[in-house]
């Protein structure tokens, strides 16, 4: 099933991409454009997504095991962990890195992990400080300000 | 220059105080990375690009290739002690290196592979001059027809030797392509696939997507799998000396290992993973024993650990000589000295001195440094493990969201650090190898341009590609590494009824 919906979506977007390639101008073999490099991806990338989706819908069902489900708590783990970082992205350029790094560290070690709050949100504020410091002072790495202390 | 003078210009500038600090900290992540299950050195190279921007082109080279080959020293220790291997070029060290461990030979094994690995590494420092000065003068009569073909080809042999199926290989190629086209076009300055976005008008940064697909999936799958407790052996210091019969032993494996990791190592894939492969196979072939292969036979470690070394410095050759990187580890080291403004090619010997024989001599100090600190602090990089995995996954996440803001200051990279994260989790539970995908970012814009311009130059006749001779070797050998597999397989099938008895 999730092979199958992977060869459509595949065999979509690829399709999408071609469409898209078709907008810039072509040109010609002798003066090729800068929509003739991204035609040709596109078509190349077409038919191996169309090979890919009539492999998997001829072989649906013929011999395929059904995947034994990821158990609850395993999937848990890895929403909460892109839950995070999505987070992370939407809250940095109004926090500022230093607090979301911060509630960024708290979250996953909380949830990854199995610590008490005091000593999460300890090693979350270190965390935090020390890359701090380490990447803006030390090294120099410009990091995302917070619109509101600026 | 000639290649003594080179060489020797090349140590004195590895031994600056500066650099022998950079190969320092380089060898010794390297070995962490290679020890921790989690980041590999692709990751790690990624992780590290950005606090390179304050170091010099050729210091910041010499970091990024030690934490390549010392990752090759570090996977071996966990794959012998704990029988988890750090990176999947240290898989096969496993099979023999952990059975050695349980008999109790375990400082036999981590001895014997230390000691393989820099002779394998040393080795390849000779090859690598040989062969980058040969290739690099060849590559001066490359012309725009050449590098396309040579692209082809490169990206040809690496879906037909990538893992998984050729068809998904061929699909992520497809999809690193579309990538390397989004941005504005070089030529005539028409913007592709930005959606009126300023940042996109710059193009997909390729350390984002490594990132992501190598870190952040990475870490996607350690969390998925929950709190795992490593069972380390104890090893002794005095219990490193292998013996006389075991030196022996892995004194031919460690000969042709080496030799057979910097061949494999030249060719566009999975260099480091596919010689571990062929050095293990070849040993068990020649053993007058295999059956001791699987129950502790030292030349399994011996030959595999050399041959990813060897691996490592033959992957360094097409980048240095030509420009064009065939793994994902040498197109981060392609993107590093892009980054410092240093321009690629077979003219890097001649105009950057400093920086060819500066990385090349460093690699031979590296490996040495490795040699003298790897066997007496294998205790020391073992108690790594014991770091709990949930605190190493949030630091490595947090490391990557630094990483991907601080290149160019962006919002975008974070994106698509996050996006392509969420892919590289899909690509692992598909098992699908996201090689060719990075190894596509980075030659689609060379396979562009150099099409166009062979169109150009050709009035748009395609036949040139196949005028020339060079162009039609390449071509050549990548439509034979396609097509002969299958067309060998249907021959078979078509002899074997024939030849079968009635």
């Amino acid at each position: 099933m999730t092979r199958r919906a992977v060869a459509l979506a595949s065999l979509g977007a690829s399709g999408l991409y071609l469409a898209g390639a078709a907008t810039f101008p072509f040109g010609s073999s002798a003066r090729p454009g800068a929509g003739f490099f991204p035609v040709a991806v596109g078509v190349l990338l077409c038919l191996v997504c169309s090979v890919f989706a009539f492999d998997t819908l001829r072989r649906a069902g013929v011999g395929e095991a059904a995947g034994s489900p990821m158990p609850a708590d395993d999937r848990k783990r890895v929403v909460a962990t892109m839950a995070g970082l999505v987070a992370f992205c939407l809250v940095v350029p109004w926090v500022g890195y230093s607090v979301a790094a911060a509630l960024f560290v708290a979250w996953l070690l909380r949830r990854l992990g199995e610590g008490r709050w005091p000593a999460i949100a300890l090693t979350a504020v270190l965390t935090a400080a020390v890359s701090y410091y380490v990447f803006a002072v030390l090294l120099a790495v410009p990091l995302p300000q917070s619109v509101f202390f600026d | 220059m000639g290649t003594v003078d080179g060489l020797l210009y090349g140590f004195a500038v590895a031994l600056t105080p500066a650099n022998l600090f950079a190969c320092f900290v380089g060898v010794i992540i390297g070995t962490i990375v290679g020890i921790l299950p989690g980041i590999g050195p692709v990751g790690a190279m990624a992780l590290l690009l950005p606090s390179t921007f304050a170091l010099s082109p050729t210091t910041a080279l010499i970091m990024l290739a030690g934490i390549y080959y010392g990752s090759m020293y570090g996977g071996s220790t966990t794959s012998i002690l704990v029988n988890v291997p750090g990176e999947a070029a240290s898989v096969v060290t496993a099979i023999d290196g952990y059975q050695m461990a349980r008999k109790g030979r375990a400082g036999a094994a981590l001895a014997v592979s230390a000691v393989g690995s820099f002779v394998a590494g040393s080795g390849g420092v000779i090859g690598i001059v040989l062969f980058a000065s040969w290739l690099a003068d060849l590559a001066l009569q490359f012309g725009p027809p050449e590098y396309f073909a040579l692209t082809v080809m490169g990206l040809a042999i690496l879906s037909r030797l990538s893992g998984g199926s050729v068809l998904m290989a061929f699909l992520m190629t497809g999809l690193g392509l579309a990538i390397g086209t989004v941005g504005m076009e070089s030529i005539s300055g028409v913007r592709r696939f930005t959606f009126g976005s300023v940042q996109l008008s710059q193009g997909i940064e390729l350390v984002p997507v490594i990132m992501g697909l190598y870190g952040v999936a990475e870490v996607l799958v350690l969390a998925e799998e929950g709190v795992k407790k490593a069972v380390i052996e104890h090893v002794r210091f005095r219990g490193l000396f292998p013996t006389r019969t075991e030196w022996r032993m892995s004194s031919w494996p460690i000969a042709r290992g080496s030799v057979v990791g910097f061949l494999t190592g030249l060719i566009p894939g999975p260099a480091t993973v596919l010689a571990t492969f062929i050095s293990y196979t070849i040993e068990r072939r020649l053993s007058k024993t295999p059956e001791r292969f699987g129950t502790g036979a030292i030349e399994g470690v011996a030959g595999p650990e050399s041959a990813n070394n060897g691996a490592t410095a033959g992957a360094m050759v097409p980048l240095l000589s030509l420009g064009i990187p065939f793994s994902p580890a040498t197109a981060i080291l392609l993107g590093a000295l892009v980054i410092h403004g240093i321009q690629p090619g077979p003219l890097l010997i001649a105009n950057q001195p400093e920086v060819f024989w500066g990385v090349v001599a460093s690699m031979y100090v590296g490996n040495l440094l490795l040699l003298i600190l790897n066997l007496p602090l294998v205790g020391l990089f073992v108690s790594i493990l014991r770091i709990p995995q949930h605190l190493l996954s949030t630091f490595v996440l947090l490391l990557c969201l630094v990483g991907a803001f601080s290149l160019n200051n962006s919002m975008l990279d974070l994106w698509v650090l996050v996006a392509t994260g969420l892919l590289g989790y899909a690509f692992r539970k598909l098992k699908i190898d996201p090689a060719p995908l990075i190894v596509a970012v980075v030659l689609g814009p060379i396979m562009e341009k150099t099409l166009r311009q062979t169109l150009f130059m050709a009035h748009g006749d395609w036949r040139l590609l196949l005028l020339r001779p060079l162009s039609l070797v390449l071509l050549l050998i990548g439509a034979l590494v396609l097509a002969g597999p299958p067309l060998l397989a249907g021959l078979r099938r078509r002899l074997a009824p024939a030849s079968a008895p009635a």
